[in-house]
């Protein structure tokens, strides 16, 4: 009664009674099949009716009665399980995780990269080292050339094939990209972008789609002999397999043996609960019996072999084979060799027992046992197997985590995403994120930010005042206004609180140079020769209390430049500053380049008593980094549905700008500030490169900063507690030298400071803010500075003119 | 506007700074010791007189040839009328290039295109200040962007000030 129909030859494989070589090598039908099969659905209770009449003519009226009531709520459970099938195998099958990714690494001649970065790239895609690099997913490394084979890869701006190439690396830059073979010149091509974390359905289901046709025909094969050698025959249980099993399990006194078809294994796997009780045997047999009956072996087989459970790892299940080889090889299942496909196909029967990972020896015995048994069956020649069956277990030590590796990353990707995508569709529709992270600047920054932590802490005496320091980082490429790293605790991995996001610090002297900014934007008036007046100043606050600014070192100077003000931090010459030109010209410029709130426009915000986060603060450098305009810190840039379709793009633009000629008077300051101002310590750590930035330090060291960039990098460093304890750390002493440190793994770009067609250079003496002209003058300290739009002082200094008889000094007013 | 046109933007522009800057002012290195960008590269073949007159370096590095080959196949996408495939492919450019004058006129061709005026505007004005007025024929096409963009934004007294800086430019001969 299991058969009521005669089991046709299926049209898509070769049926044979045992052969498995029935798997899909012929097959007729070019297109793939369709995921929603709609076949004709069959009226399954019809000869139930039947036989329910004949039982009606033997038997007594009540019996009837009862009988006819039976079989009505038999029809009635099998017309709910057939919907519920239907349901489950034509609506969308899966719900599949997001999946977030890094940007690509771009190749072409010309960019700047070295063969370290590149190798770190792939290790971190991981790519094997072999001795020609030839295969996918492969590489090689030997002196400055670096052989690669990348997988082809489709991203929002459309496909990009596989290449197998030769990069040759010299002086910080590629210098060509060719063709391993034909050595033919690749202009510009994409590897396949790393792979920084999934977004999982609330059950935690993990799984990589794979279409029946990618995969390996061994496995399928490998599959059938173990599992169930009568799949093609059999109409969805398979009553020899079960006596077989029975007989084996008699003999051997314990389970030994299932007699479950792939397709009961797929009903247990989709629908049920794995207690063990007689009616969920029974639902379980009608239901394969329904499946067969409604869709056909292929469909059912590719069902399976994205369904199966293959792993656990927290609380992320492992399903399908296509997420198995990642989670056991960190590969694509098309890459496995015959060992490692046999050793997921074993998993089938008992992901947990058979864990590689924890019982390496049960797993390699299982293993072995699928070898054989393809040997038997003809699937793979004695000697493949023999070889295989020599092969160690080779399962990648480290399980990639559920978590991701990249906690804050995330957790800010996932932020902006929650603005246009509703949680449950990231969980659910496999989407894919395409992000800006850069995996190198990534993992340097970290290591960088724990390692200059660490010295410092460990300098300081590793006084256990400083056990709880903390610290989050953020480095952004200023051109397009996106976020290539982000660190958001001293343990990277930590995926709890994220500073450089959600921590809002007040931050200090890092907001001056917002000040000097708006004072220089217009250079009628303001310089950095400007004289600054720092005697002790003590201001009326609009709610009446007075307000004593003091400078760090509680000394005063009388007149300083606006340079030497900025460059040694000075704070009562900053507050007069902004009082001057007017605290809420500061906020108007601050909103301008990106700052999205209204701080209250007291003086003290020209001392930065405003709290921020890291982020934000780095949104507000990237415009003194790109030459005055605000353009947002952007993490993402598509999203894509499954089929590949854009959803989402996050485009470059530019919100607001200020002049660039006096962000290039700011920034030669700023650089000052990394040689011989506060954050000087940068200079002696970085060789004399061009970067330009700012220290800040908060009342009572509660917070340290350092915000700073150089031609390509704008990266803000925060040191401090959570509990908002003093540290002792001063900016330039602590978050300075971890900047520098950042700066120096992410790779320093040196600033072009001069150039700037609207900027001249006139010597200055620091103590009168005028000119000097002459050599041999008797000032005490002159300094070269930049002037935009011949703003330069009018006048010579005193200390100048005294010794004016030199004829270079009358030549030179000769022609002015 | 002509496909691949951008590498003769660009060496156009090499001949337009020198002849412009001949005039400026020209800043005193600041400090000894300052790094001098290596000359090698670029401008081989001008007049080697334009050399002493000192003109400042172009701020730029030579843009890579792969940034030109994704701001042509941007501008073949554009003409195609695939405007989100001109915009990533436009994007990757300036990734790669993101001091190229020539890519963010482009992109503010683009946006003015899809109606985005107000970033038409200032991706135009940014480019002018990446060629640093040293491009006459990118300085005009961008003014034509600006004042394109500031009349579909109504913006009378900025569209006149784009028309001057047209007028004067198209004046000035070169």
């Amino acid at each position: 009664m299991f058969f009521p129909e005669s089991p046709g030859m299926h049209p898509f494989l070769l049926v044979g009674q045992v052969t498995i070589a029935a798997v899909p090598v012929t097959s007729p039908p070019s297109q793939s099949m369709p995921r929603k099969s709609r076949q004709r659905p069959r009226h399954r209770n019809a000869p139930r009716r039947g036989r329910v009449r004949r039982l009606l003519g033997a038997g007594g009226w009540t019996l009837a009665g009862l009988l006819l009531a039976a079989v009505g709520i038999g029809g009635l459970y099998v017309h709910h399980l057939d919907r519920e099938i239907r349901e489950r195998f034509e609506g969308q099958r899966w719900a599949l995780p997001a999946r977030v990714y890094a940007r690509p690494l771009e190749l072409y001649a010309g960019r700047p990269l070295t063969a370290d970065a590149l190798e770190m790239e792939l290790r971190a895609l991981n790519y094997r080292e072999t001795p020609e690099g030839s295969g996918p997913g492969e590489f090689h490394v030997s002196g400055g050339t670096v052989r690669l084979t990348t997988r082809p890869f489709t991203f929002g701006d459309g496909p990009e094939p596989a290449h197998s190439v030769r990069v040759r690396l010299a002086n910080g830059r590629v210098q060509s990209v060719a063709e391993q073979s034909g050595g033919r010149n690749v202009d510009l091509m994409r590897v396949e972008p790393l792979l920084i974390g999934s977004i999982y359905p609330t059950h935690g289901e993990d799984r990589i789609l794979v279409d029946i046709d990618e995969v390996p025909r061994e496995l399928i094969g490998a599959l059938l002999a173990i599992e169930d050698r009568r799949f093609m025959s059999h109409r969805g249980i398979d009553p020899v397999g079960i006596g077989r099993a029975a007989v084996a399990n008699l003999r051997a006194g314990r389970t030994v043996q299932g007699g479950s078809t792939l397709t009961q294994q797929l009903v247990k796997n989709f629908y049920l609960t794995r207690e063990q009780t007689l009616s969920r045997k029974l639902n379980e047999a009608v239901m394969a019996l329904l499946l067969e009956h409604r869709y056909d072996k292929r469909e059912i087989l590719e069902a399976y072999l994205n369904e199966v459970f293959l792993g656990q790892t927290g609380e992320r299940a492992i399903h399908g084979f296509g997420q198995a080889a990642q989670f056991y090889y960190q590969r694509p299942l098309n890459e496995l060799r015959l060992d490692q496909l046999a050793l997921l196909v074993g998993l089938a029967r008992g992901a947990s027992y058979y864990d590689p990972r924890r019982f390496p020896e049960r797993a390699t015995q299982r293993r072995d046992r699928v070898l054989e048994a393809m040997a038997e069956t003809g699937l793979a020649s004695r000697e493949r197997v023999d070889r295989a069956l020599a092969t160690a277990l080779d399962v990648s030590p480290v399980m990639p985590e559920g978590r991701s590796r990249f906690p804050a990353f995330l957790d800010l990707v996932r932020r902006e995403l929650r603005a246009d995508y509703a949680d449950e569709d990231l969980r659910s529709e496999g989407l894919r994120i395409f992000t800006t992270m850069d995996p190198v600047v990534q993992m340097r920054l970290e290591d960088r930010l724990v390692r200059g932590v660490d010295e410092l802490v460990r300098s300081r005496g590793g006084g256990s005042d400083l056990d709880n320091l903390q610290a989050a980082a953020v480095v952004t490429d200023p051109q397009a206004g996106e976020v290539l790293g982000v660190v958001g605790d001293r343990n990277p991995r930590y995926p709890g609180y994220n500073r450089a996001v959600e921590a809002q610090r007040q931050v200090g002297s890092v907001i001056k140079p917002f000040v000097y900014l708006a004072a220089l934007t217009n250079p009628d008036r303001y310089t950095l020769a400007t004289l600054l007046d720092d005697s002790p100043l003590t201001l009326q606050l609009p709610h009446g209390e007075p307000w004593t600014p003091r400078n760090f070192d509680r000394e005063n100077r009388g007149t300083v430049t606006a340079w030497e003000a900025l460059v040694q931090s000075y704070n009562v010459a900053t507050v007069r500053l902004a009082e001057e030109i007017g605290i809420s010209q500061v906020v108007n410029l601050l909103q301008t380049l990106g700052l999205q709130r209204t701080p209250a426009p007291l003086p003290s915000l020209a001392l930065g008593a405003i709290e921020l986060s890291p982020l934000e603060v780095a949104g507000l450098y990237q415009a003194l980094a790109n030459g005055g305009y605000a353009t947002g810190t952007r993490v993402i840039r598509d999203v894509l549905d499954q089929n590949d379709e854009v959803l989402s793009h996050y485009g470059l633009s530019l919100q607001g700008a200020v002049s660039d000629g006096s962000v290039r008077v700011l920034t030669h300051a700023l650089h000052d500030v990394t040689r011989e101002g506060t954050g000087r310590r940068i200079a002696a750590r970085l060789n004399g490169q061009v970067v330009a930035g700012k220290t800040g330090t908060t009342n009572n060291f509660r917070d340290s900063w350092f915000a700073g960039f150089d031609d390509r990098h704008v990266a803000v460093v925060w040191l401090g507690m959570d509990d908002n304890r003093p540290t002792g750390l001063t900016g330039g002493v602590s978050a300075a030298p971890v900047w520098a440190e950042i700066m120096a793994g992410v790779g320093v770009h040196s600033l072009r400071l001069e150039g700037h067609p609207g900027v001249g250079y006139q010597e200055v003496d620091l103590a009168s803010g005028l000119r000097v002209e002459n050599e041999d003058h008797a000032c005490e300290a002159v300094k070269t500075l930049p002037f935009w739009q011949n703003s330069g002082p009018e006048g010579r200094a005193e200390c100048d003119l005294g010794s004016d008889s030199g004829s270079q000094g009358w030549f030179e007013r000769l022609f002015r | 506007m002509a496909d691949g046109g951008w590498r003769a933007v660009q060496g156009a522009g090499v001949v337009a700074l020198a002849l412009v800057l001949a005039a400026c002012a020209t800043p005193a290195p600041r400090d000894a010791g300052a790094p001098a960008p290596d000359a090698t590269e670029r401008a081989v073949d001008e007049d080697p007189a334009q050399e002493e007159r000192d003109a400042p370096e172009p701020e730029r590095e030579p843009t890579p040839g792969a940034a030109l080959q994704l701001a042509q196949q941007a501008e073949s996408a554009r003409q195609a009328g695939d405007t989100a495939r001109a915009e990533q492919r436009l994007e990757r450019a300036l990734r790669i290039a993101p001091r190229d004058a020539g890519l963010w006129h482009q992109m503010a061709v683009l946006r003015l295109e899809q109606g985005r005026h107000e970033q038409a505007e200032r991706l135009a004005e940014r480019s002018l200040r990446l060629a640093g007025g040293t491009d006459r024929e990118l300085g005009l096409k961008n003014w034509r962007v600006i004042l394109a963009a500031r009349e579909a934004l109504g913006d009378a007294a900025g569209a006149e000030e784009a028309r001057e800086a047209i007028r004067r430019l198209e004046a000035d001969v070169v």
